[in-house]
């Protein structure tokens, strides 16, 4: 009786009747997105995670950087106060906690930096369990870019090819604003970093490409 | 028995204006509400983002100013916003790219349904020459609408109102409202 | 797979601007096929003779936020990526509120105008030409209208959020009202259109 009815309807009817009844069972549903839970290939993470794969060495990082290479984000993980007290040039702040809120793409190369690499690879986790696709580490932290990049030593007793390899690391040193430490000076061991944006003469945007426009 | 192509064919009563039956062959509103709405909803699942059409005129202006005052651009964020980094050209967009689909897709239909004749489009008691003007009036208000509320009838309104955004929610009935309160005003246009 | 595609980046950029073409086609055939590409039929809204517009744009609606919300449901899309602009309530009241005044007097929408220009509507092309106008003049006014412009941010909120309810009720809701209003205005359209024959 009931389905002899339903079939007279016209069309229009039918799919109105049809919303109706969706819109019935949302309500009880309540919030589509409230019982998702993330699965996460652990199996596959750990994998990545024992090859070092996806760390990035800070002197790579600092060519980029030279070379004015923009075809990845780079994200700063320490807090606000930290990051504006120093931070890699290109660089932007986001701390993990907000990792997730970001605007960064799931189809973007991102590579995180924190003091060390704990932190980093803490974010790590978190965006590669979010399907983040291209996630990586730079390697030894901020840490490792103080004695890579911006202080880089120079031994009393090396050969002439770590001299040549000094001399260029000092040149990129010195783009970065810092202080290339020879053996006299190695000494002194508290460097000062150097003040932020000041010395860096190339003028240099920020890592993010064109910000997508999603509206109108 | 569903009668799909029924529905998607000539249908009488819908045809009907001003008491008269006229040429057009235009389908049943609701199902091409439902065809707009799943149009709008592949939109989301595939890109994540839903339609619009004033950003790409806006591209355009943003491009045209540059190219003819590019000092005009550089303090102001509005232009900028269209005009990116520099890194690729501005018509590099999504909505440049589907402002031309669509323009494509709209002559496709008309061409289909024999609707390609030039003319104006007005009531019989009101001269080209009027028309034109209202149009040109009613463009830029629009214009300066849509870039005040940050998008359009499509870019707020559709996906706005399907994503259940607040504000695309009250500016459909702000829309709605203006243009109730001005019909009576201008119902020589069109009446 | 999970949706939104493009965001997981199951494809790049340039081929994101092939789809919005191929959806652009789509957008535009369904536009003109509803009727959208003729001024008079947009307009006719306003006076209650045809409701065209507003059939067509509740029920789009009303299907993609069905489908919206049973896609997050399934666990198929991930609703947080799906983009739609902040809310600032006020620039777009006033927006809202120029735009309608807009749409009447010059009868169309960005969107539809385009439409009514391919199918050869020549006050469509005035129309769009205004469109640049307007635009022009705000990009030229906008250092003046910049804080109006940013005012009452509310950032990226929905109606569940905004009234404390869940996204379900909300769906609910918005399909009893459309259904309701589509009868309205079903009934209206026969009101208008038989006063219109006995004054005849």
């Amino acid at each position: 009786m009931m389905l002899k009815t339903f079939a007279e309807y016209p069309p229009r009817k039918r799919v109105g009747l049809l919303a109706i009844l969706l819109g019935i069972i949302a309500a009880f549903v309540g919030d589509p997105t409230g019982g998702v839970t993330k699965r996460v290939n652990l199996k596959e993470l750990a994998m990545i995670a024992s090859t070092s794969n996806d760390k990035v060495d800070a002197k790579d990082l600092a060519k980029w950087i030279i070379e004015g290479k923009f075809d990845y984000r780079l994200v700063d993980l320490r807090k606000q106060e930290e990051y504006e007290k120093y931070n890699i040039p290109t660089s932007e702040c986001i701390p993990v906690s907000q990792l997730l809120n970001s605007d960064l793409m799931r189809n973007e190369k991102i590579i995180l930096y924190a003091d060390d690499e704990f932190t980093a690879a803490q974010g790590w986790f978190i965006l590669k369990a979010n399907d983040y696709k291209g996630v990586y580490v730079l390697e030894g932290g901020l840490q490792c870019w103080k004695d890579k990049i911006l202080f880089p030593k120079l031994r009393i007793d090396a050969s002439p090819e770590e001299k040549i390899e000094f001399q260029k690391m000092a040149e990129i040193s010195k783009f970065f604003g810092g202080q290339p430490q020879t053996g006299a000076t190695v000494a002194k061991q508290t460097a000062e970093m150097p003040k932020l944006k000041a010395p860096v003469k190339v003028k240099l945007k920020k890592s993010r490409g064109k910000r997508k426009r999603e509206g109108c | 028995m569903f009668k799909f192509k029924e529905w998607f064919t000539h249908h009488l009563e819908d045809n009907v204006r001003e008491g008269e039956l006229t040429p057009y062959h235009y389908t049943n509103p609701y199902l091409i509400g439902l065809l707009l709405g799943l149009v709008l909803l592949a939109t989301f699942v595939i890109m994540g983002r839903g339609l619009g059409a004033s950003g790409a005129l806006s591209t355009v202006v943003a491009v045209g100013v540059e190219t003819v005052a590019p000092s005009a651009v550089e303090n102001n964020d509005f232009y900028k916003g269209y005009l990116g980094d520099g890194t690729q050209s501005p018509f590099k967009d999504w909505l440049v790219f589907e402002v031309i689909g669509l323009v494509i897709g709209g002559f496709i239909s008309g061409a289909i349904a024999g609707r390609t004749k030039m003319m104006v489009e007005k009531g019989p008691r009101f001269t080209n020459k009027k028309r034109f003007l209202f149009a040109f009036i009613g463009g830029a208000l629009m214009g300066f609408g849509a870039k005040m509320a940050r998008g359009c009838t499509s870019g707020q309104g559709l996906t706005g109102g399907a994503a259940l955004s607040l504000g695309g929610w009250a500016f459909m009935l702000m829309v709605f409202a203006g243009a109730y309160a001005t019909a009576y005003f201008v119902r020589r246009q069109w009446i | 797979m999970t949706a939104p595609f493009y965001k997981f980046g199951y494809f790049n950029d340039e081929v994101s601007l092939i789809i919005a073409f191929v959806i652009g086609l789509f957008f535009g055939f369904v536009l003109e096929r509803g009727g959208f590409g003729s001024g008079r039929m947009l307009a006719a809204q306003f006076y209650f003779t045809d409701m065209r517009v507003f059939k067509v744009m509740f029920t789009a609606i009303v299907t993609a936020m069905i489908g919206l919300f049973y896609f997050a449901w399934m666990g198929f899309l991930d609703l947080s990526l799906v983009y739609y602009g902040d809310t600032y309530l006020l620039p777009q009241i006033v927006g809202g509120l120029i735009l309608g005044i807009g749409f009447v007097i010059g009868g169309y929408c960005p969107g539809t105008s385009g439409v009514a220009i391919a199918t050869g509507k020549l006050d469509a092309i005035f129309y769009a030409l205004g469109g640049f106008f307007g635009i022009f003049v705000f990009g030229e006014m906008f250092p003046l209208l910049k804080d109006f412009f940013y005012s009452t941010h509310m950032g990226k909120v929905n109606l569940p959020q905004f009234f404390h309810v869940s996204y379900g009720f909300v769906l609910l809701v918005v399909i009893l009202v459309a259904i309701a209003g589509f009868t309205l205005v079903e009934w209206g359209e026969k009101v208008v259109a038989k006063k219109r024959t006995e004054n005849k």
